[in-house]
């Protein structure tokens, strides 16, 4: 059965600037341009900066393609929401509105396009480290991490299986014939899981 | 409690249960919604899973894995509902909605945690057969999943008036149109839960 998407991101591998730089340049780019858009007047500023990142994007290698597959999900909802601020505060709002919210949709585009996703969720552990002051430890955000992705095929398998069984009995997909035995097959999962990782040593 | 299980506060097993519970919400998130009643209208499970996580983990450990969830998510894996992810979630609409999930877990987990005391203590499971036999146990879990409903009201609303820019009049109507959906969503959640309580007594409340 489908998956879908990929979960391991759409990382495409490349030699422009944007792949180059320092995961920490990107993330000081990230917090300029959140910086930028939140003290923004009004919808000139995200406009550009959306521009901007766009021509950035697609000399880093995104395509029409996957810039389509990024944004029109989002589609529907800018759209009544153009609608909205047109009518109730005119096209100088609704630009500054949908503007804002298309910068991050482009800017999370770029970011997936240029960084592995391997690289981001180190980033994320290592952006963790202050969470030691509290006593916990960085290294096991890491491992729940992995251990959250790792587990996701069997969850989805778990549902998709259940599924197919009560398509093939010809009954009418009944929500909880079809979540509790998945819910109680992954708890069992994550107990024998939870075993292995005490096996291991680990406490 | 051991010497060895109060060295940590995540046990191994507490953390195996986070990350899986995590996985499962994000499987409940993007797996297509099954359709349901007359009109056969598909409903994600999205708000099912964070309802579920809170009665079957509790609140801290509900809490710390649909807040995992949020942050792969934010990360950029493809998790949340139709298969979105990314930082730019966090300037969307629905911000105020996936901001909201951790909390609405930890509340559903508290709350249930409060309603259904003591479940491993040394009666054998006497409590929990007079829940069961008295019918309360399902209204007490569904109890808990609306202390969760709420929460998700306040941040989606709260998401909305902030990066939508809509008056709170406003916000507020475009947020009852989830109503009904996460109202059956609460149903089923407590519904399920009993069942995997029945199933694993033992970690129901283990905190």
């Amino acid at each position: 059965m489908s998956r879908g998407p990929d979960l391991f991101g759409s990382y495409s591998p490349g030699g422009s600037l944007l792949h180059r730089a320092p995961l920490w340049g990107k993330g000081a780019g990230i917090v300029v341009v959140t910086v930028a858009v939140v003290l923004a007047p009004a919808w000139p500023v995200p406009a550009v900066l959306a521009a901007v990142l766009l021509a950035a994007g697609t000399a880093a290698g995104v395509g029409a393609r996957e810039w389509w597959r990024g944004l029109a999900p989002a589609l529907p909802v800018l759209l009544l929401l153009t609608v909205y601020h047109v009518l109730t505060a005119g096209p100088g709002q609704a630009a500054d509105v949908v503007g804002t919210i298309a910068v991050f949709l482009v800017l999370t585009r770029v970011l997936m396009h240029t960084t592995p996703l391997a690289e981001l969720l180190d980033g994320v552990v290592r952006l963790c480290a202050p969470v030691r002051l509290v006593g916990a430890d960085p290294e096991r955000i890491g491992l729940a991490i992995s251990l959250m992705l790792r587990s996701i095929p069997f969850v989805v398998g778990a549902v998709g299986e259940l599924r197919d069984a009560v398509r093939a009995r010809g009954l009418r997909p009944n929500p909880v014939l079809l979540v509790t035995p998945a819910v109680i097959s992954t708890v069992a999962y994550a107990q024998r899981t939870g075993q292995a990782l005490a096996a291991r040593g680990f406490d | 409690m051991t010497n060895a299980e109060r060295h940590r506060s995540v046990t191994a097993e507490d953390l195996a249960n986070i990350a899986v519970f995590a996985a499962l919400t994000a499987a409940l998130s993007v797996l297509p919604g099954i359709p349901l009643g007359a009109a056969g209208v598909p409903l994600t499970l999205q708000t099912l899973a964070v309802f579920l996580t809170g009665l079957v983990l509790g609140g801290t450990r509900g809490l710390l894995a649909v807040g995992l969830y949020v942050l792969v998510g934010l990360i950029g894996v493809p998790v949340f509902a139709g298969f979105r992810g990314g930082l730019g979630v966090l300037a969307g609409p629905s911000a105020g909605y996936v901001l909201a999930f951790p909390f609405a877990a930890a509340a559903a987990g508290y709350v249930a945690q409060w309603l259904i005391p003591a479940r491993r203590a040394n009666d054998g499971g006497a409590t929990n057969a007079r829940y069961e036999r008295t019918g309360t146990y399902t209204l007490r879990l569904l109890l808990a999943t609306l202390a969760g409903f709420v929460v998700i009201r306040i941040g989606g609303i709260l998401g909305l008036v902030l990066n939508a820019r809509l008056p709170f009049q406003d916000a507020f109507l475009a947020d009852l149109v989830f109503w009904p959906g996460d109202l059956v969503k609460c149903v089923l959640a407590a519904v399920i839960a009993v069942g995997v309580h029945k199933a694993f007594p033992r970690i129901a409340g283990t905190r």
